[in-house]
């Protein structure tokens, strides 16, 4: 990658980290829902017999701290792609392909600035909850620095795949349908409430070796399973997803571009 | 040298025809419906020396803005051939990006919710342009267009005027050696106006910038344009010197007598009387019929003449008239 490149990269991303950091309400927003949904579900997990239901080897805050992780994830990300469907439906697409830089790429840096400053902001509103909810973390600093690393290709992998959902208003006109559809299959196939190790065994296989699971639940999972195989086990899902998913949003976004270029917005 | 080289631009698009009762559009569910072709350029050529600045006018569906986005890159022509900066727009955008500045009028590069100067910034990073270059160049821009005073501010707190203003000096800011400007100058009030067309002409004149301005206002391609190239329904109508459509499409002029005589009376043929007011007669005159020459000469010879002022037709009113296809003759360079 050249300087410019770099420098276009760095200076999307400063405008993006800008865009999260001037827009305190939604912020402040995402953090009472946030803290809200962890103490439903530490109130849910607490009344729940959890021996009784022959997941023993999960206790309460482990729960918690799991989920703590998983939602702290989809809260940093929100809805991006409805910037790349507004883009679409306004035709100010067009002059977003008219600078001397990729299009998805420059959206990827803005949202990835943005989604680290929300991602700080919900990360100690959840080390807060957590704390508050089970008097400890349970995390030494190199096991904290790796769910920080993993929930934050967690997030990236998330937004790689809002490029595409929000291209496919190129040929639907809307992208909503394709959101609504593609985030259902995310809190469950990802895992967002629950560890995908208490699914029914071949609901858990098909969820683990799906993309959504590299999301949420492969982060998560450091919260129960804290060892460097296991750490190396989920860096390693994540990276290959990560791929995977840049090559999909490319084609796609190729593929809406072509459309463009040839019909007009 | 050639800035801008278009050789038989053509564009269609695909329409795929609607159906209109509800039974034919359960129909189109399992079945498509037929498709045609629908013409937006036809065959289209021109070329643009470099450092000219050209006005691409033509009513509203011509096809000037198939055509801007053809040269700009992001539309795809059916046939033919373009050369932007020595760049084929479709194949080589990001290329050309670096060379070309654009200005969309009704379309902006600024971020909404972010002070100016972080779009600027962006801009800054995106062409490239040096820490060394830039607080000058900045400087400048901001200067000429009077926009220092809400750099800091959110583009969403900017008046329509103000916010074209920021969108202009983020075009300039990379120096782009040919600008495509579409009603660059739409919402901006007259101070503004005056700044963007003599900055333009600057432009022009030091740095040899070449300009494509479309633009419905008239006093745009008067200040700013030596050449205009009319087109109409994807073809081109007209490709001549400013001076050239003024001299070749004005068939009438105006000429105003204020005269001694309190009810003047003035009858010639090929010359009427547009308005009469004590002491003052306004003529309209058929220049085939009667030449300005014969119609001064007879008006002073047969009133006592005070005063006596002749007057082109707006170039509004010339424009609107080759439109209406009452243009004199198909004239090119």
């Amino acid at each position: 990658m050249n300087p410019r490149a770099l420098r276009t990269l760095v200076a999307y991303g400063r405008l993006g980290w800008r865009r999260a950091a001037s827009d305190l309400a939604s912020m402040l927003g995402s953090v009472l829902l946030y803290w809200l949904i962890l103490g439903i579900f530490w109130g849910l997990w607490r009344a729940t017999p959890l021996a009784e239901l022959g997941l023993g080897a999960l206790d309460q805050d482990r729960l918690v701290s799991y989920l703590a992780v998983t939602e702290w994830i989809a809260f940093a990300v929100s809805l991006p792609y409805r910037e790349v469907e507004a883009d679409i439906h306004s035709g100010t697409i067009e002059t977003r392909m008219l600078r001397p830089f990729p299009y998805g790429l420059a959206m990827l840096a803005t949202w990835t600035g943005e989604v680290a400053c929300r991602l700080i902001v919900l990360g100690a509103a959840g080390v807060l909850a957590v704390l508050y909810a089970t008097g400890s973390v349970g995390l030494t600093p190199a096991s904290a620095a790796l769910v920080g690393l993993a929930g934050a290709l967690g997030a990236l992998l998330v937004l790689l795949w809002h490029l595409p959902i929000g291209h496919a208003a190129a040929w639907l006109g809307v992208s909503a349908p394709v959101f609504w559809i593609w985030q259902k299959f995310l809190f469950v196939l990802g895992g967002l409430i629950m560890p995908l190790t208490i699914y029914p065994p071949a609901l858990g296989a098909i969820a683990k070796a799906s993309p959504f699971a590299a999301m949420l639940f492969a982060p998560g999972s450091l919260m129960l399973d804290g060892s460097w195989p296991h750490a190396a086990t989920v860096l390693a899902q994540q990276l290959l997803w990560l791929a995977v998913s840049a090559f999909a949003a490319v084609a796609v976004e190729r593929a809406a571009q072509r459309r463009f270029l040839e019909r007009g917005t | 040298m050639t800035a801008i080289t278009v050789e038989h631009l053509s564009k269609s698009f695909r329409v795929r025809a609607r159906r209109a009762s509800g039974l034919a559009r359960m129909t189109s569910l399992v079945t498509r419906a037929p498709v045609r072709d629908v013409p937006a350029l036809s065959d289209l050529s021109f070329t643009i020396a470099s450092g000219e600045r050209v006005a691409f006018i033509g009513p509203n569906g011509a096809g000037k803005s198939t055509t801007l986005k053809i040269l700009t890159g992001i539309l795809n022509p059916s046939s033919g051939h373009a050369e932007v900066a020595g760049f084929v727009p479709w194949r080589q955008r990001r290329q050309l990006a670096m060379r070309i500045g654009i200005v969309f009028g009704q379309r902006s590069q600024l971020w909404y919710h972010l002070p100016v100067r972080a779009s600027l910034e962006l801009c800054a990073a995106l062409y490239g342009i040096g820490h060394d270059v830039y607080p000058d160049r900045l400087h400048r821009l901001a200067g000429v267009f009077d926009v220092a005073g809400y750099l800091d501010r959110p583009v969403s707190g900017l008046s329509l005027g103000e916010r074209i203003r920021c969108e202009i000096v983020a075009a300039l800011l990379h120096a782009p050696e040919i600008l495509l400007l579409d009603e660059p100058s739409i919402g901006l009030d007259v101070n503004a106006k005056a700044a963007l067309r003599d900055h333009l002409n600057a432009l022009s004149r030091d740095d040899g910038t070449t300009v494509l301005l479309t633009s419905h206002d008239t006093g745009d391609i008067e200040r700013i344009c030596e050449r205009v190239i009319v087109i109409d329904r994807g073809r081109l109508l007209l490709d001549l010197p400013l001076e050239r459509l003024r001299r070749d499409f004005l068939k009438t002029r105006s000429v105003v007598l204020l005269t001694n005589e309190e009810q003047p009376i003035f009858e010639l043929p090929g010359v009427t009387v547009a308005t009469r007011e004590p002491y003052r007669l306004s003529l309209a005159v058929d220049t085939a019929v009667a030449p300005i020459e014969r119609v001064v000469a007879a008006a002073l010879a047969r009133l006592s003449i005070n005063d006596l002022v002749i007057e082109d037709p707006p170039l509004e009113a010339v424009i609107a008239a080759i439109y209406r296809g009452e243009g004199g003759r198909e004239a090119r360079p």
